[in-house]
């Protein structure tokens, strides 16, 4: 379904992860990436869980809650999981759809397969991530 | 340098942290010996990062430019390091860094480096769960 993986491409190069990424290797990732619905209230990901995919929103909108708090809102073109793609590391926010909402996800398992068979996506991720690295360090307000 | 010196080292490097001894293996099988007397300058800011460099004995300063790994220490020693995001990125070098005595190093190319890595990508795949980490760290509590 090549015509439905261009939104898909467009949406990912936005995510800081990607943006050392070549369109071929963004095509690439995307194959791996799937489409999904979830009804208002639906729980996306649970607070103190490992995180198991990076979510971009294409509709809709979820909270990103703190308990019981709602501590921000993300709309389409957002995204939430990126680093818990990588590192799988607990989450530390719960996320609900506020809205029937629509996302691509990507799945832990299926992007870490798709680095092992391609590891020049996984060297050029390793670039954009030092460059990312790099920023943060040398910015003067941290 | 013994393989599993080299290999000791390298385990204290951040880059490598989660690395398991198989795969440090891999990387200290990179790893040369370089060696400089005093006064001599090892990387020169602004040029291209093309290695990382580990000190194995002796001292060295930094002139012109900071280590930003080095949370911008101005004199290096035994089992402080340079040149770790180089190996990724190929980004101009951010500092000068001279042998203030004779030093003794070990330096990992990164064109070796990025082969390895397409060779054996289980280690890329452990790499980006580490930089993950790292960025989740700093971003939580900024260095100053």
């Amino acid at each position: 379904m090549a015509a439905a993986r261009r939104p898909a491409t467009y949406l990912l190069a936005r995510v800081p992860l990607f943006t050392a990424l070549s369109k071929r290797q963004l095509a690439r990732v995307a194959s791996v990436a799937d489409e999904r619905a979830d009804p208002e209230g639906r729980v996306l990901m649970e607070a103190g869980h490992p995180g198991k995919a990076i979510h971009v929103i294409t509709s809709g909108k979820v909270k990103v809650m703190k308990g019981r708090v709602t501590e921000a809102e993300l709309g389409p073109g957002d995204f939430f999981g990126e680093l818990a793609l990588l590192d799988g590391e607990a989450r530390t926010r719960t996320i609900v759809a506020a809205t029937p909402l629509q996302t691509i996800h990507i799945e832990r398992p299926a992007f870490r397969n798709l680095l092992k068979r391609e590891p020049d996506i996984a060297i050029a991720l390793l670039e954009g991530m030092a460059r990312r690295t790099r920023k943060i360090l040398d910015s003067p307000s941290q | 340098m013994a393989r599993h010196a080299t290999v000791d080292l390298l385990s204290r490097v951040p880059l490598f942290e989660g690395l398991s001894r198989a795969h440090l293996g891999h990387l200290a099988a990179l790893a040369e010996d370089a060696s400089y007397n005093a006064g001599r300058v090892i990387v020169r800011r602004d040029d291209p990062g093309k290695a990382f460099y580990v000190i194995v004995a002796g001292q060295a300063k930094v002139v012109k430019g900071k280590i930003v790994t080095a949370r911008g220490e101005a004199t290096l020693g035994p089992g402080d390091f340079f040149g770790e995001l180089a190996l990724l990125d190929g980004e101009p070098r951010a500092a000068t860094v001279v042998a203030s005595t004779p030093l003794q190093t070990i330096r990992i190319e990164r064109t070796a480096f990025r082969r390895m890595l397409r060779e054996e990508p289980d280690i890329a795949v452990k790499l980006l769960e580490g930089m993950a980490r790292r960025t989740r760290k700093i971003l939580a509590a900024p260095p100053l």
